[in-house]
């Protein structure tokens, strides 16, 4: 019975450590679940926290503490800034940004605008907003050779130490279907056709070619202060945008828009609404990326006549002098470039231009 | 290895607690970057739409093929007059004009005519086309200055009242500033008198395929249009005649004019 009962015991002391180490592992399972739970939580009370200050949270004063900026801008509503509501709701009509309200929608003037600024008496009726959409207008829209400026000011806030800004430019564009003729029964107006706008996707084969090609003729240049007498020079914004330096004051923000008329404009430099600095940086540009300004022919890919980014005068020289040397191919360059004028044109109905400005970290 | 197996369980939980912690702060790092909002300023342009209209020769075929070179007016006692088809091709265009500047060396005159092929004979303007097929236009619609509410509305902007040696209209000098410096001496033939007509609703002729030759009416491409809304092409044909008067003012003396057609939106 003892040999029994000791043999019982060690079974029973046995089946107890078993158990403690069933028991520990399943600790360490509980822990690494809590952990993983844990981290769950985080995320998503991070991802809570993101929400809600994306629906509601725009008053949290964090943001307003964190940028030691505002933009402001001057002057009336544009044209068609009722398509907003379309784009992005969460812009306001309003002269200068704020904590609860970062996206502004620009107010435009006769010295600032992009061809959608009324300069008739009055407001625009719907009569006036009908004529300007009907598809054969020309008037309140770009088109080729068309050129101007829009401007925004960044207004230090008080106390703020000396500081830097980064400045991107974004554009969207969008397709939208239109009538060709009246018919009054059905409510439709031979024009634009407001409730058809379907935004641009690089995705979609119909859309990519005339969405590079805008990139490449709707061109935005950045005047910065050359030297310290005032002198202005104008500059190429690429992709990544550019800086403004050192802002102790309220700073003017001026950016020029050029849609080049005829590719000789960019190989003679001579581009109205550009200066020299900017009409070299925009010929130096269409070198680099030809893809961007010409419609490509199935069997031409450009590589005689592309740059890399560092090349010298000298090599924009030479290769300019590829384009012009003969005439018949100068014809067919000039002719690549105004059917990228076309597709543009019949694809894109209207452009969404977005700057956003954030402190340079 | 052996190092972390001689830390006790305690240290071990430390351990993969602060490896998750310090995870966890990489991964939250960029996401509450978003915390710091940046500003944006933004702006909605419209993109025109560039207009496709092109003038053709009959048959819709190039300009190339409009030939006016060597009108016979024969000895000047007849009067006469010579036909000549052309058209206006366009795409996703409502309305457009069409202008005609011409010299005034030859007393003749321009009547501008809508056209429309005809399918059932051969009667009307003929056209013979490049490859030398012969089409045939009929042309009853003449633009002229009468009534400025019609569609078919044309008139001189600067014809000069009166009418001189042998009825000739010649210009006004309405429009030498733009081309002169005052005191130029102008050869009164020589300066252009412009004439157009009143706008012309595109729609009011369609073609449906670009192999049709024929124009159909608003009605029937309203009905097209209610199943291809993307079709949105034009083609209006049309006779420009060139006639004489038989008062001996104009023989055949070796004498030239410039002509310019043109279609704008």
């Amino acid at each position: 019975m003892k040999q029994s009962l000791y043999n019982n015991q060690t079974d029973i002391s046995d089946v107890l450590k078993q158990k403690k180490k069933s028991r520990n592992a399943l600790l360490v399972k509980l822990s690494a679940m809590l952990i993983v739970t844990a981290i769950i939580l985080i995320f998503s009370s991070i991802a809570w926290f993101t929400m809600n200050r994306e629906v509601i949270g725009n008053g949290m004063e964090m943001t307003a503490s964190d940028l030691p900026f505002e933009l402001k801008t001057e002057g009336s509503a544009g044209l068609y800034d009722d398509y907003f509501q379309l784009f992005d709701t969460e812009y306001q009509s309003e002269n200068v940004t704020s904590g609860t309200n970062n996206k502004m929608i620009w107010q435009l003037s006769s010295q600032s605008h992009m061809d959608n600024y009324w300069t008739g008496t009055g407001t625009p009726t719907k009569d006036d907003l009908d004529k300007i959409k009907s598809i054969e207008s020309s008037d309140y829209g770009l088109s080729p050779g068309d050129y101007g400026q829009i401007k925004f000011t960044v207004v230090p806030k008080n106390n703020s130490d000396m500081f830097s800004v980064k400045i991107i430019p974004e554009t969207t564009c969008f397709r939208v279907g239109y009538y060709t003729v009246d018919n009054p029964e059905q409510g439709q107006i031979a024009g634009y056709q407001d409730d058809t706008f379907v935004k641009m996707d690089n995705s979609e084969e119909n859309d990519r070619e005339a969405l590079k090609l805008i990139s490449g003729h709707l061109l935005y240049f950045y005047e910065f202060d050359a030297d310290e007498n005032g002198e202005k020079e104008m500059q190429l914004i690429g992709e990544d945008g550019f800086l403004i330096e050192n802002i102790t004051e309220e700073k003017d923000v001026v950016i020029h828009w050029v849609w080049p008329e005829s590719l000789s404009n960019i190989i003679d430099e001579d581009v109205i609404g550009l200066d020299a600095a900017g009409a070299y940086s925009l010929k130096h540009y269409f070198f680099e990326h030809p893809d961007l300004f010409l419609k490509k022919d199935e069997s031409d890919d450009f590589t005689d006549i592309t740059i890399s980014a560092d090349a010298s005068a000298d090599e924009v020289d030479a290769k300019s002098a590829i384009i012009t040397s003969d005439r018949l191919s100068y014809a067919g360059y000039r002719t690549m470039y105004n059917e990228a004028d076309q597709i543009i044109g019949t694809n894109i109905g209207y452009i969404f231009l977005e700057m956003s400005v954030d402190i340079d970290r | 290895m052996n190092r972390m197996m001689k830390l006790t369980k305690a240290q071990k939980i430390q351990l993969v607690i602060s490896v998750l912690l310090t995870l966890t702060l990489i991964i939250a790092f960029p996401v509450m970057a978003w915390f710091s909002s940046e500003r944006k300023v933004a702006t909605v342009a419209k993109v025109n739409t560039p207009a496709k209209l092109s003038i053709k020769s009959g048959a819709s075929e190039d300009i190339i093929q409009f030939k006016m070179s060597g009108i016979n007016v024969g000895d000047g006692t007849e009067s006469g007059y010579k036909d000549y088809v052309f058209c206006v091709e366009g795409e996703e265009v409502s309305n457009y004009r069409i202008q005609i500047a011409h010299t005034t060396n030859i007393n003749f005159t321009y009547t501008l005519y809508k056209a429309y092929t005809n399918n059932s004979g051969n009667g009307g303007v003929e056209y013979i086309d490049e490859s030398g097929g012969t089409h045939y236009y009929i042309c009853n619609e003449e633009f002229s200055s009468n009534d400025p509410s019609s569609e078919l509305y044309g008139h001189y902007i600067n014809l000069k009242a009166g009418t001189f040696f042998g009825n000739r209209k010649i210009a006004d000098d309405g429009y030498d500033k733009k081309s002169y410096e005052s005191g130029d001496v102008i050869q009164q033939y020589a300066e252009p008198l412009y004439w157009q007509t009143g706008t012309i609703h595109a729609n009011s002729e369609y073609k449906i395929n670009e192999s049709d030759t024929d124009s159909i009416s608003y009605n029937e491409y309203n009905n097209y249009h209610a199943t291809e809304p993307s079709d949105k092409k034009f083609l209006n044909f049309y006779v420009l005649r060139i006639s004489w008067p038989g008062d001996n003012t104009v023989k055949n003396d070796k004498e030239t004019d410039i002509i310019y057609l043109t279609a704008a939106v």
